[in-house]
C-alpha cells in the first residue's frame, strides 16, 4: 500500500495523465486509478473532487456537464487544457528526475560497499 | 425498510452543512455515488450494502470540505474570473444562438448599431464644439474684454473694447501679463503690385506685435517679434500666400490693398485652426497702419482686446480693475470736451436714466459657446444650448437602441427558457447563466460597434455638411478607442443586464414542464415601448416646431423688399466710375431700380453713432450724458428707400430737388420711441453728433425730414434697433432690383458693363433673399439635425416594435390557431394583435405631448418674433406615430392571422 502523502503528491500528474488519454468524469477517474495501480493506491473517493476543482480553478482542466447517450444521468466530464498539458510535461520531468535520482542511488549503492 | 433514494438524500444533506460545496459540486458527488452503487449492485450486492460500501469508500465529508475550502481561499486570478476556456465556451454557445436566430440577431445588432452610429457622430460633434480655442497656449488664462452698454433703453453688447483700453490695462492692471489688441477691418481687395486682378479676402483684421505671443503662434517664415511692428506690413496664412503668390515665396513681396495702400508681407503663418475663433482669418495687418490705433478717444469701440493673466491671478481681480475704468479713464477723457461734466453728475444721470456702460471679460475658451450675441465677433459662434440639445438627442438614441435590445432579448427569452432549464439541471448556477447572457450581449454590442463605425464613416461627409463642420474620426487616437471600446462594453453589459438577470431566474421545473407560456416581465417591456414612443413623438413635435419657426421667419413681412434683388459687392473697386456704372445698369430694360450703399437689411456693414437732440446742450443735459442716444447710422442714396420699398409714414424720402437734404435725416419708428415724439412732431427736429467740437455754436445739425416704418434689418431673434438714414458716404455695395424674367441674362449684362468699367476687378454678386436665409442657417441646421435624428430614433423604435410584434404573434400562435378554428376572421385577429401595441403607443403619445410643449416653448422664447405652437402639431405627431406603429405591427399581425391553424396546433 502506498503511503497517504505519496499518494497525495502524485494525484496531480495522475489525474492530468488520465485526462490526457481522454475526457473522463470523477467516478471513472477513480476507477481507472484503482485499476492501474492494482489497488495499491487507495484514496477515499471524495478526496478526488477537491483536487479536480483545484486543477480546474488553476485552468489546467475544464469541465462540462454531458448527458451520455447510454446513461440515465448527466456527468461532469473533465478535459485537459493546453495549460494542463504543459503542466503535465513539467510534472513528468520532475517525477522522472526523482526517479533517476532514486535509481542512481539504489544502483550505485552496492559498488560503494 | 431501506429506501436508496432517501438514504442518498440524507447523505447529500451532510454536504449542504458545509458551505464549501456549491450546487454543482454536490450534484457531481451524487452522480458519483449513484454510479458506484449501480456498479456494486451489479456485482451482486443489495442496495443497502452497496450504499454503505460506496459511502465508506467515499470518505469523510469534513476532510473534503476543508480541502475544498482551501481551494476557494486560494488567490483568485483574473484568469479565473474570466476563465479563458469558459469564455471560449460562452462565445461558442453565443455564436450558436446567433446563427440559430439570424433575424433576431440582425434586429438587435442593427438597431444598436444605428443608435451607436448616431451617438458616435453626435459625440464627435460635441467634442469638436467643446474643443474650441483650447489649442492656444495657456488658453485658460486668456480673456477678451467686452462692453455692455445701455443707452436710452437700448441694450447692446460688444465683443470689442475702446482703443485706449489695451494701453490702460497694460500699464495699470498688475494681474495682466500680456495684452494684445486687434482692429476690425472687414473684407478687403488684395492684389500683387504688378497684377491687375484683385482677389477678395473676406476676413481681414489688424493685429499688434503681441498677437503671436498671446496665442502661442509661430511664424513659418519671418520674425514674430517684428512682423507686425511697422505700419503697412502684413502677415498671411499659408493658404492666403498660395492664393496670392502661388508657389513663389511671398515674404518681402508687396501687396496692394483696396487698390490704394501698399503693404509688405513680413511673415507667413500656418492656417488658423478650424476650431478657433480665428478660423476664417487669413490676413493680419499691422495695427500701426491705422491712424486711429494711436487715438486716445474712448468712443472707438472696434478694438477687440485680449489679455493674458499671470498664472496666479484671478479673473475676479481683472473684473475689479475693469469696474474702475469708466470713472478713472473714460469720464476724465470726456470731461476735456464736455463742459461741466463731473464723475458725480454722470453717476447721478446713470441712476436717473438707467443708462450704463460696463466692461467685462469673457474667457477665450467660452467665446464659442457662451458669447453668441455680441457685436463684432470674429466668427459666428455657436451656443452651449445646441450642445445640450444634441447631447440629449444622442443619449436618447443610445437609450432607445439599448431599450430595443432589452425588449427583444427578454421577449425572446421564452424561446430559450428550455435551454435555461436544462443548463440549470445540468448544474449551471445562476451566475454562470448571467455570465453566458452577458457574454452574448457584449458580443452583440461589439458587433454593433463594428457596424456603427462603418455607418458613421459613410455618414460622416453628409453629417459634416449638415453641421457645417470638418470632423474626422480620430482612428489614430488611443484615447478614442479606449472610450469607444469601454462604451461598447458598458452598453453591452447595460443592455444585457436586465435580460440576463431576468432569464437566469427561470425555475427549471416550471420551464421544462413546458407550462411556461408567458415569460413575465411584460410590464417592464411595455414600459420600455412607451418610453421609446414618447421620445419619438417628442422628437417629431420638436422637429415640426423648429421648421415652422424657421418658415415663419423666412416668410414674415420684414418691411422691406428682398426678392428679385441682387447685391453687387465691392463696387468701390470701380473707383470713380461707380456713379456711371450705376447709370449704365439703370439703363438695362430688366432693371427696375438701382441704389448704392454699404448698408443692407441683410448682414452687411453696421455703424452706430451718438446723437443728441437739439437743445440738449442748452439745459446742460449733456453734462450728465442724459440726452445721448446711440442710433445706427446708414449712408444711403436717393434710390435706396424706393428700391427696398421701405414705407414712409411721415415726411418724405430724400429728393434731388432739395439741396438741403444733404443734411437731412430719415429715422425709423424705434428712433421715434427714443425721442419720445409722434411721427409728425419728429419732422423738422434737429439732431447732432458733433459733440467734440469746442465751439458749440459751430455744431452741425441734421434735420429729420422723414420717418420710415420699422423694418427688420437684424435677425428676427433681435428686436428692431433705432436707425437713421443719411445721404452720402462711400458705397461698397450696389443693390439692383430686377423685373421678373430671366435673371441670368440681366446678370450677364451687368457683368459685361462691370468688366468694361472696372477691368480686372472681381465681379461678385448674390441674391438678397439668399443672404437673408443665410442668417437663419443656425436654425435651419438645427432643424435638419433634429429631423435626421428623429427619423433615426423612429426607425429604431420601429425595429423594436417589429421584433416585439413578431415575438408576440409567435407566442400566441396556438391561441390564434384555436380562435381561427372557432371561427374568428383574419381582420378580428389582426385587430386583436395590433390593438395591444397601439395602447402602448397611445400612452407614449400622451406622455410626450406636455413635454414637447414645454421644451419647445422654452426654445421659442429666444426669439423676439415667434410662432405659437398650434394644437395640430401634436395631432400630426400623434397620427404619425400611430400610423408608423400600425404599419410596423400589422405586418406581423396579418402574417400570424392568415397562418393555417393546423400548423400551429399540430406542433408539440
Amino acid at each position: 500500500m502506498i503511503s497517504k502523502n505519496l499518494t497525495a503528491a502524485s494525484t496531480k500528474p495522475i489525474i492530468l495523465g488520465i485526462l490526457k488519454q481522454g475526457n473522463s468524469y470523477g467516478y471513472l477517474i477513480i476507477k481507472k486509478i484503482k485499476e492501474i495501480s492494482g489497488g495499491t493506491m487507495k484514496y477515499s473517493d471524495g478526496m478526488l473532487y477537491p483536487v479536480l476543482h483545484r486543477l480546474e480553478k488553476d485552468g489546467l482542466i475544464q469541465s462540462n456537464w454531458v448527458m451520455d447517450n447510454d446513461s440515465v444521468r448527466p456527468r461532469k466530464y473533465y478535459e485537459i487544457t493546453a495549460l494542463g498539458k504543459e503542466a503535465l510535461i513539467v510534472e513528468k520531468e520532475q517525477w522522472l528526475q526523482v526517479n533517476t535520482v532514486l535509481n542512481q542511488i539504489w544502483e550505485v549503492q552496492p559498488t560503494n560497499k | 425498510m431501506f429506501i436508496l433514494d432517501n438514504a442518498i438524500k440524507q447523505w447529500l444533506k451532510s454536504f449542504s452543512k458545509h458551505r464549501a460545496f456549491n450546487h454543482g459540486s454536490v450534484r457531481e458527488m451524487e452522480m458519483h455515488l449513484r454510479d458506484h452503487i449501480e456498479d456494486l449492485i451489479g456485482n451482486g450486492n443489495t442496495e443497502q450494502q452497496a450504499f454503505e460500501m460506496a459511502v465508506s469508500e467515499f470518505g469523510e465529508i469534513p476532510n473534503m470540505a476543508e480541502e475544498e475550502f482551501r481551494n476557494q481561499k486560494r488567490k483568485t486570478t483574473i484568469l479565473t474570473i474570466i476563465h479563458t476556456n469558459m469564455l471560449n465556451n460562452y462565445i461558442k454557445i453565443a455564436v450558436r444562438s446567433f446563427t440559430k436566430q439570424p433575424f433576431f440577431t440582425f434586429l438587435n445588432t442593427f438597431g444598436l448599431a444605428i443608435g451607436m452610429a448616431g451617438g458616435l457622430l453626435i459625440a464627435l460633434f460635441i467634442y469638436d464644439e467643446l474643443s474650441f480655442d483650447r489649442m492656444f497656449t495657456n488658453s485658460e488664462r486668456i480673456y477678451r474684454i467686452n462692453i455692455d452698454n445701455q443707452t436710452s433703453g437700448e441694450f447692446s453688447q460688444y465683443a470689442a473694447a475702446p482703443g485706449p483700453m489695451a494701453e490702460v490695462i497694460a500699464r495699470d492692471c498688475p494681474q495682466v501679463e500680456l495684452v494684445s489688441r486687434f482692429r476690425n477691418v472687414g473684407s478687403t481687395l488684395l492684389r500683387k503690385a504688378d497684377a491687375t486682378l484683385n482677389v477678395k479676402e473676406s476676413h481681414v483684421v489688424a493685429a499688434d506685435t503681441a498677437f503671436f505671443d498671446m496665442f502661442g503662434l509661430d511664424l513659418l517664415e519671418g520674425n514674430a517679434k517684428t512682423a507686425l511692428k511697422q505700419p503697412n506690413s502684413l502677415v498671411l496664412t499659408k493658404t492666403a500666400a498660395e492664393i496670392h503668390f502661388g508657389s513663389a515665396t511671398a515674404l518681402g513681396k508687396s501687396l496692394l490693398l483696396d487698390n490704394e495702400h501698399t503693404y509688405i508681407v513680413t511673415g507667413i503663418i500656418d492656417d488658423m485652426p478650424k476650431n478657433s475663433f480665428l478660423r476664417n482669418h487669413s490676413v493680419f495687418l499691422s495695427t500701426s497702419s491705422y491712424e486711429d490705433a494711436k487715438s486716445i478717444k474712448w468712443n472707438t469701440w472696434y478694438f477687440p482686446t485680449f489679455v493674458k493673466l499671470h498664472p496666479t491671478s484671478r479673473v475676479e481681480d481683472l473684473q475689479t480693475f475693469l469696474n474702475t475704468v469708466k470713472e478713472s479713464y473714460l469720464i476724465p477723457w470726456a470731461m476735456t470736451f464736455v463742459p461741466g461734466l463731473t464723475i458725480e453728475n454722470s453717476r447721478a444721470a446713470d441712476t436717473e436714466t438707467g443708462n450704463f456702460m460696463n466692461f467685462n471679460a469673457t474667457a477665450l475658451t467660452d467665446i464659442h459657446l457662451y458669447s453668441s450675441d455680441r457685436e463684432g465677433e470674429f466668427s459666428t459662434n455657436s451656443d452651449i444650448q445646441n450642445v445640450y440639445i444634441l447631447s440629449v438627442i444622442g443619449l436618447f438614441l443610445i437609450l432607445l437602441a439599448s431599450v430595443n435590445f432589452m425588449n427583444l432579448s427578454t421577449a425572446h427569452s421564452l424561446k430559450r427558457a428550455k435551454e435555461v432549464g436544462i443548463r440549470k439541471t445540468l448544474g449551471s448556477n445562476r451566475f454562470g447563466l448571467i455570465r453566458q447572457f452577458l457574454t452574448e450581449s457584449v458580443l452583440i454590442s461589439f458587433l454593433s460597434l463594428l457596424t456603427a463605425m462603418g455607418i458613421a464613416a459613410i455618414a460622416l461627409p453628409f453629417f459634416n455638411i449638415l453641421s457645417d463642420k470638418s470632423i474626422s474620426i480620430p482612428f489614430s487616437s488611443p484615447f478614442f478607442w479606449l472610450i469607444l471600446l469601454s462604451t461598447a462594453l458598458l452598453l453591452g453589459l447595460l443592455s444585457g443586464s436586465y435580460p440576463a438577470f431576468f432569464m437566469s431566474r427561470f425555475i427549471p421545473v416550471k420551464v421544462l414542464k413546458g407550462g411556461q407560456s408567458s415569460v413575465g416581465g411584460g410590464n417592464i417591456r411595455n414600459g420600455l415601448v412607451i418610453f421609446q414612443f414618447a421620445i419619438s413623438v417628442f422628437l417629431i413635435v420638436s422637429t415640426m416646431v423648429v421648421f415652422q419657426q424657421v418658415n415663419f421667419i423666412q416668410n414674415k413681412d420684414l418691411g422691406f423688399q428682398k426678392d428679385q434683388i441682387i447685391v453687387i459687392d465691392d463696387i468701390y473697386a470701380a473707383g470713380n466710375q461707380v456713379e456711371s456704372f450705376k447709370q449704365e445698369v439703370k439703363r438695362i430694360s430688366q432693371v427696375e431700380s438701382v441704389s448704392l450703399s454699404s448698408y443692407l437689411p441683410t448682414p452687411s456693414r453696421r455703424s452706430s453713432i451718438t446723437f443728441f437732440a437739439e437743445g440738449a446742450f442748452e439745459n446742460n443735459a449733456t453734462e450728465s450724458g442724459a440726452g445721448a442716444m446711440i442710433i445706427e447710422k446708414w449712408n444711403i442714396d436717393y434710390d435706396y428707400i424706393s428700391t427696398l420699398e421701405l414705407e414712409i409714414i411721415a415726411g418724405r424720402d430724400f429728393d434731388t430737388k432739395y439741396a438741403t437734404d444733404s443734411s437731412g435725416l430719415i429715422i425709423n419708428e424705434s428712433t421715434l420711441t427714443m425721442l419720445g415724439v409722434t411721427p409728425e412732431k419728429a419732422i423738422g427736429m434737429r439732431l447732432t453728433n458733433d459733440i467734440h467740437i469746442e465751439d458749440k455754436d459751430d455744431m452741425e445739425y441734421l434735420t429729420i425730414i422723414g420717418v420710415v416704418k420699422n423694418f427688420h434689418f437684424e435677425p428676427l431673434r433681435n428686436s428692431i434697433d433705432a436707425l437713421s438714414l443719411r445721404l452720402g458716404g462711400s458705397s461698397k455695395k450696389m443693390i439692383v432690383k430686377l423685373n421678373s424674367g430671366d435673371f441670368s441674362k440681366s446678370i450677364d449684362t451687368i457683368r459685361e458693363i462691370w468688366s468694361t468699367m472696372a477691368p480686372g476687378q472681381p465681379f461678385s454678386y448674390y441674391f438678397m433673399d439668399d443672404s437673408f436665409n443665410d442668417t437663419y442657417q443656425a436654425e435651419l441646421r438645427l432643424g435638419s439635425i433634429f429631423m435626421t435624428f428623429t427619423v433615426l430614433s423612429i426607425f429604431i423604435a420601429c425595429l423594436g416594435l417589429f421584433g416585439l410584434a413578431a415575438f408576440n404573434a409567435e407566442k400566441r400562435a396556438k391561441e390564434i390557431g384555436i380562435k381561427k378554428v372557432m371561427g374568428a376572421s383574419v381582420s378580428q385577429i389582426t385587430y386583436k394583435l395590433s390593438v395591444d401595441f397601439l395602447k402602448l403607443v397611445g400612452i407614449g403619445i400622451v406622455l410626450a405631448i406636455p413635454l414637447g410643449w414645454y421644451v419647445m416653448n422654452k426654445w421659442l422664447e429666444e426669439f423676439t418674433y415667434r410662432i405659437e405652437i398650434s394644437w395640430w402639431v401634436f395631432v400630426i405627431a400623434a397620427i404619425t406615430a400611430v400610423v408608423i406603429s400600425i404599419l410596423t405591427v400589422s405586418y406581423q399581425s396579418i402574417k400570424a392571422a392568415i397562418m393555417n391553424p393546423v400548423k400551429s396546433l399540430r406542433s408539440e
